[in-house]
């Protein structure tokens, strides 16, 4: 969920971010030709790349965006909801900026003494960080009814929803530092990305489950 | 965080705790696995409740009591129930031994 404080702050960051890559673009003699500088010497990437960052960003804001009309309760609720959520989204939010800044500065031969490959092992280690603290107050959120019928809960169950998720969540977070911090780089994202599979399938499986379970509530 | 610590500091909260990790209970079927008072049930409720570690939810004149607590808390939990936290200590064996002759 999204506050609108945190809003404000994610739509500026993101048109930073669009301007700043429509800006390196329009730099450019041919935009599928961009040039960087790897550990490994000169290359050429397309230029869209650039374009990841804010659209992952964009996304992010989509997400808290669907959250916040799916979610309807107590304005208090919903407030403690999207507070607690803010540091993740500032937090990721952050990071993505840096990405982004890290691709178009050494594409200009500015910070070359920057290990892109630590840019990155550290990019996802803080996300990892950041996920940790996250989870752990997951279960700890107030408990709010969903506009769409068939996902909601009754307080007990929703609870325990919130609990695996909380574990589950405190889990990938501390996957993702490891990642970071063992695995080769190239076998980072494919991790990341199967991690996220499994949760949320784990994540579906354990809601399914519940929905069958009858009521343990007066 | 200091509310946390002395809440999980007492093994019989720690009990109720566990016992609310399994499912949701009223204050009379917690207090059917206590050899205590209600009142000093009710104590260990207001404790657990100012630590933020149980929700509890009236519905007529029955209180209903839940887990509420992040992962660090349950970790904490599971941590202070293994080493025994605030638990009475072992007599050692040779006192014990002195006091049987």
């Amino acid at each position: 969920m999204i506050d609108r404080k945190a809003l404000w702050i994610l739509m500026l960051l993101f048109f930073a971010m669009t301007a700043a890559a429509i800006w390196r673009l329009s730099l450019l003699p041919n935009w599928t030709q961009l040039p960087i500088v790897t550990p490994r010497g000169p290359s050429t990437r397309n230029g869209l790349v650039l374009f990841v960052p804010p659209l992952s960003l964009l996304f992010m804001i989509i997400i808290g965006l669907a959250m916040n009309w799916l979610f309807s309760g107590p304005d208090e609720a919903i407030q403690i909801r999207q507070r607690r959520s803010r540091l993740l989204l500032l937090g990721t939010g952050a990071m993505t900026a840096l990405a982004q800044a890290v691709i178009i500065s050494r594409s200009l031969h500015y910070g070359l003494w920057l290990n892109p490959e630590n840019v990155a092992r550290a990019v996802v280690a803080v996300g990892g960080i950041l996920t940790m603290m996250h989870g752990n107050i997951v279960p700890k959120m107030p408990s709010v009814s969903k506009r769409i019928a068939a996902l909601n809960l009754d307080a007990w169950q929703s609870a325990r929803s919130r609990r695996l998720t909380g574990w589950m969540t405190v889990a990938f977070g501390l996957a993702m530092i490891n990642a970071a911090v063992l695995l080769p780089l190239r076998a980072m994202a494919p991790t990341v990305l199967t991690l996220c599979v499994a949760y949320y399938c784990v994540f579906i499986w354990h809601f399914a489950r519940l929905k069958r379970e009858s009521s343990l509530l007066p | 965080m200091n509310l946390v610590f002395k809440a999980l500091s007492d093994p019989t909260r720690r009990q109720i705790l566990q016992l609310l990790r399994k499912k949701p209970m009223n204050a009379g079927e917690l207090a059917e696995h206590f050899p205590i008072a209600k009142s000093t049930l009710s104590a260990h409720f207001a404790i657990l409740r100012e630590a933020d570690l149980v929700e509890a939810s009236k519905s007529g004149t029955v209180i209903t009591y839940m887990l509420k607590a992040s992962v660090l808390e349950e970790a904490l939990l599971a941590f202070a129930e293994a080493v025994g936290v605030g638990m009475p200590k072992p007599t050692p064996l040779k006192k014990a031994m002195g006091k049987a002759k």
